[in-house]
């Protein structure tokens, strides 16, 4: 009998620790985006050489799953120039590659498609002001990657300039 | 027994040596919580706004000259008791500090700070505006660029640790006082229509973020004080959505570069600027007396 309370009691003891172990880490409760908060700032590189793009604070970072599908709203002004970088973990791309479609978000008129221009980033210029939505998908990873990664962080890095006008 | 009772002890340490270790990056530990909760992790659609400042300096470029007394009086800060009072009241001072800064007024900068501090203290976010940030700011107050860094730095911090604390909607609602200050903000500094005016088409183009504003407030259908706030600024919206639109030409590329734009511009006559002028000073004073809520 009283090994049968030392045993329940020794029990109780080391589920009460695991859970509470487990909460510190990431409750049920806490949001996804702040585990990969500025991952954008860190992984996004616009491969071009450019002039005078600044940082938009519309840019953003998300986590993600393989084969996940996300969608960005945001807004572009009249007269500005903007480029668009992508990045995510590798553990989540596992080879694949991130693919993003471009569209009016209010027409839903598709603008541009990664996978169909063969291009990784982005740029274009605003000649009137217009809410983008962007839609980013990975690739679906295989079996034996999914059975190993779960989560990673997916960045989205948006830049913009006043437009210039080129030439003499 | 005993063995029993070893047996259960090691099996409960792997269990807990597999929830420990150092991270090693963002994420890699997010798997052994998450991997029993799969479903309850969703990443949904995001909706972002341009921040004030970068509004204010459009105008500033297009040659709109600042303006006294139009802010915020830093004194109203005693009249802001509830949570969403606060919350939205953050948004308008950050607004008005990014007006400050890019215009370069110096006038109560640090009250109006000290306000921000204060208000993030009161929503949980003291961080985002420490006494070494103030510092900072004392030491650049003749620098409107350091001083719309640190601004936006404050913003963007305020923005994370929002919506990093599970605060969604407290996030809404200081995204919805921001845009709304500076629109108000910029029809004061634009206070005469003029047809094919860049600065008009500037402030009617204000119809887009606050679009997404509505949407981001769709994703809390169920919270009383977006309820309640984004009946205030309706009216505002209202207004813009009555906006005629007129079909425009677009080229497809200069430079080698995509040209994209809405295949509308959004059209505002004198008539309409009034409607515009006169909703954003009613829903911005809404906003800002006492018992706005």
């Amino acid at each position: 009998m009283k090994l049968f309370r030392y045993l329940s009691a020794l029990i109780l003891f080391v589920s009460i620790s695991g859970v509470g172990f487990a909460q510190v880490k990431l409750s049920k409760t806490e949001p996804a985006s702040s585990l990969c908060t500025d991952y954008h700032k860190k992984a996004c590189k616009f491969e071009k050489q450019d002039i005078l793009f600044k940082y938009n604070s519309q840019s953003r970072d998300a986590l993600f799953r393989p084969g996940q599908t996300s969608k960005l709203t945001f807004t572009a002004t009249k007269g500005y120039d903007y480029r668009l970088t992508f990045a995510a973990e590798d553990k989540i791309l596992q080879g694949g590659n991130i693919s993003f479609k471009i569209y009016d978000a209010r027409t839903k008129q598709p603008l541009f498609d990664s996978e169909e221009e063969g291009q990784a980033e982005f740029e274009f210029i605003c000649d009137s002001s217009i809410n983008l939505t962007i839609e980013i998908s990975l690739s679906e990873a295989s079996a034996e990657a999914k059975s190993k990664v779960l989560y990673g962080c997916v960045g989205f890095l948006l830049e913009s300039r006043k437009t210039l006008d080129t030439g003499f | 027994m005993f063995r029993l009772i070893s047996l259960l002890l090691v099996a409960s340490l792997i269990i807990l040596g597999g929830c420990g270790g150092s991270d090693q990056d963002s994420t890699n530990n997010m798997n052994d919580t998450l991997s029993s909760n799969q479903e309850d992790v969703v990443v949904e659609e995001f909706y972002q706004l341009p921040l004030p400042g970068e509004f204010f300096s459009s105008l500033r470029d297009l040659g709109v000259k600042s303006k006294p007394n139009l802010l915020n009086p830093t004194e109203n800060i005693a009249s802001y008791t509830t949570s969403a009072e606060k919350a939205v009241n953050f948004g308008v001072y950050s607004s008005d500090l990014f007006y400050c800064s890019t215009f370069n007024l110096k006038t109560d900068i640090l009250k109006y700070f000290d306000n921000l501090k204060r208000l993030a203290d009161d929503l949980g976010i003291s961080s985002v505006v420490t006494q070494e940030t103030i510092t900072r700011i004392e030491k650049n107050l003749s620098n409107k660029d350091s001083l719309n860094n640190i601004t936006t730095k404050v913003f963007y911090d305020a923005s994370a640790a929002l919506e990093n604390s599970g605060q969604g909607s407290t996030l809404a609602l200081v995204i919805a006082g921001g845009l709304t200050e500076s629109i108000y903000l910029s029809t004061k500094l634009v206070s005469d229509y003029k047809d094919g005016s860049a600065a008009i088409q500037l402030i009617a183009d204000q119809k887009f973020p606050m679009d997404n504003l509505f949407a981001y407030f769709g994703k809390f259908p169920d919270d009383a004080n977006i309820s309640q706030i984004s009946g205030k600024i309706a009216p505002l919206q209202t207004v813009f959505n009555s906006l005629t639109e007129t079909a425009k030409d677009t080229m497809a590329s200069k430079d080698g570069r995509k040209i994209i734009g809405s295949e509308t511009l959004i059209m505002m006559n004198a008539e309409d600027y009034k409607k515009i002028i006169d909703k954003a000073a009613f829903v911005r004073n809404s906003l800002i007396s006492k018992s706005s809520n």
